[in-house]
């Protein structure tokens, strides 16, 4: 059936809530993540020490820093999911293509970025509670204040990584769809630049790029860039593919 | 200041072995899945209401002041220390002091145990007003860790008075344990703060022993007699 006597608008709403109803379950591998990252951070993401006149004095450093990496590796996971089979399938409940799969994945995508910052940003107050009931620390300096707009800002540039990090993974997740080589090449690829990078200064620059700008406009349109053309890239792949294999 | 407590760790093992087995059981079902992610929105919600109702100005130490003011704060104490206006140093840098009568005409200084020679300078000054009478004064100009006073918590040296020994002797190791929260990383991008700061800490301290003019001191090495 062409798609030219379907409203494509209301194709892709109707697998975008199709997706949000029957992709919950990814949702608790989320939940199950950020409650791990919550137990790793218990022991901290920092010390330092020094003396004071006779005393020696330490102080152990707390964030949220854990439980927001453990989610983007999470909205990794869940990108490459939604390329395999058993999630693309579900798409041809409707009438569908590859535009709308993909822009529908982009959607869910989107969406689960904003619930994953959601919760990963209150799952710092779980934390910040069972550390102050739970242990018998001198507390200071809870964290430097930050205004209104440093927090909208924050706020949106979690939900931009998350985001991008989908957007990694679902290239990659459409790139082991098109060839099965990819499996093998893509981890062998990570893992040798790991090792040959050790100790150049490449992956802290990349790092640097999106990770150390503090002009917002700036990291909007690096995040956003990046997500778009890699979400473009991935669609191009796909459209390569057979409708349904 | 510190009591490492496995309590909560082994309450959070427990919460995910009770959820994964939740998860499991739920079969990825979705009226049940999403009952299971409202309850862990829900717990998320609780913990950051029960956070702001937490009673922190009990939690926190100390009050927080800037490392301009430590400074500034320095400048003045070590201008006035220099000049012999003893008197004009602000009270609130005091944190010990010791008075003992003495009448004799020589005194001999010692540090009974210090084995850390740079943990707190000495000095010994003649002050002409003091009459039969020692005064050792621990001086420490706000002790600032992450701009935050920590001196209540400081152990101090104790000095005694022994026929014409004057004994200072430091205190047994202590060590204080502070924990700090840190924003997560995008919020720190934009307000510059940092996970691990450059300087988390300026203090200075001084032990000033003043003595009637006219005693001759006999004292260690590491101590300094004024001229």
């Amino acid at each position: 059936m062409s798609l030219n006597n379907v409203d494509i608008k209301r194709v892709i709403r109707q697998q975008f809530s199709y997706k949000c109803k029957a992709n919950t379950s990814l949702f608790t591998s989320m939940i199950v993540i950020q409650l791990i990252a919550v137990l790793f951070s218990l022991s901290g993401t920092g010390m330092i020490g020094t003396s004071i006149g006779y005393n020696g004095v330490s102080i152990q450093f707390y964030s949220g820093d854990i439980v927001l990496v453990f989610t983007m590796i999470w909205a990794f996971i869940t990108a490459i999911m939604l390329t395999t089979k058993t999630y693309t399938e579900t798409d041809y409940v409707f009438v569908a293509n590859h535009l709308t799969s993909n822009l529908s994945n982009i959607a869910f995508l989107f969406v689960a970025s904003v619930i994953g910052a959601i919760t990963s940003l209150l799952a710092v107050y779980l934390l910040k509670v069972v550390m102050l009931l739970f242990f018998d620390h001198g507390w200071m300096a809870a964290s430097q204040e930050i205004s209104v707009g440093q927090w909208v800002s924050g706020f949106l540039t979690t939900i931009f990584y998350l985001f991008m990090f989908s957007a990694i993974g679902y290239l990659i997740g459409q790139l082991t769809q098109r060839n099965k080589l990819f499996i093998v090449i893509i981890p062998a690829f990570i893992i040798g630049s790991l090792v040959i990078f050790v100790g150049s200064t490449i992956l802290m620059d990349i790092s640097q790029f999106y990770f150390n700008d503090s002009s917002f406009f700036s990291v909007f349109i690096k995040t956003v860039g990046t997500s778009f053309i890699l979400f473009l890239i991935s669609m191009v792949l796909s459209n390569g593919q057979e409708v349904r294999k | 200041m510190s009591s490492f407590n496995l309590v909560p760790i082994i309450i959070l093992i427990a919460v995910l072995l009770i959820i994964s087995s939740i998860v499991g059981r739920l079969n990825n079902s979705g009226k049940k899945v999403r009952w299971f992610f409202f309850g862990y929105l829900s717990l998320l919600v609780l913990s950051a209401i029960v956070y702001f109702l937490l009673p922190m100005e009990e939690t926190q130490v100390g009050q927080m002041s800037t490392h301009e003011e430590f400074l500034e704060e320095m400048d003045e104490f070590y201008q006035k220390l220099n000049t012999g206006e003893l008197d004009e140093i602000d009270p609130s840098y005091v944190l010990e002091r010791w008075e003992f009568a003495f009448d004799g005409d020589a005194l001999s200084i010692e540090l009974g145990n210090q084995e850390d020679l740079n943990a707190v300078p000495i000095e010994v000054v003649a002050v002409e007003e003091l009459q039969q009478e020692v005064i050792a004064t621990y001086y420490q100009n706000s002790s600032h860790l992450l701009g935050i006073s920590i001196a209540e918590y400081l152990s101090l040296p104790s000095i005694d008075l022994k026929h014409t020994t004057l004994e200072i002797i430091e205190p047994a190791p202590n060590e204080l344990y502070f924990s700090s929260f840190k924003s997560t990383f995008p919020f720190r991008q934009y307000s510059g703060e940092k996970l691990m700061p450059d300087d988390i800490g300026y203090s200075s301290e001084i032990i000033i022993i003043q003595v009637p003019e006219g005693v001759s001191i006999e004292a260690d090495e590491q101590i300094y007699v004024r001229e």
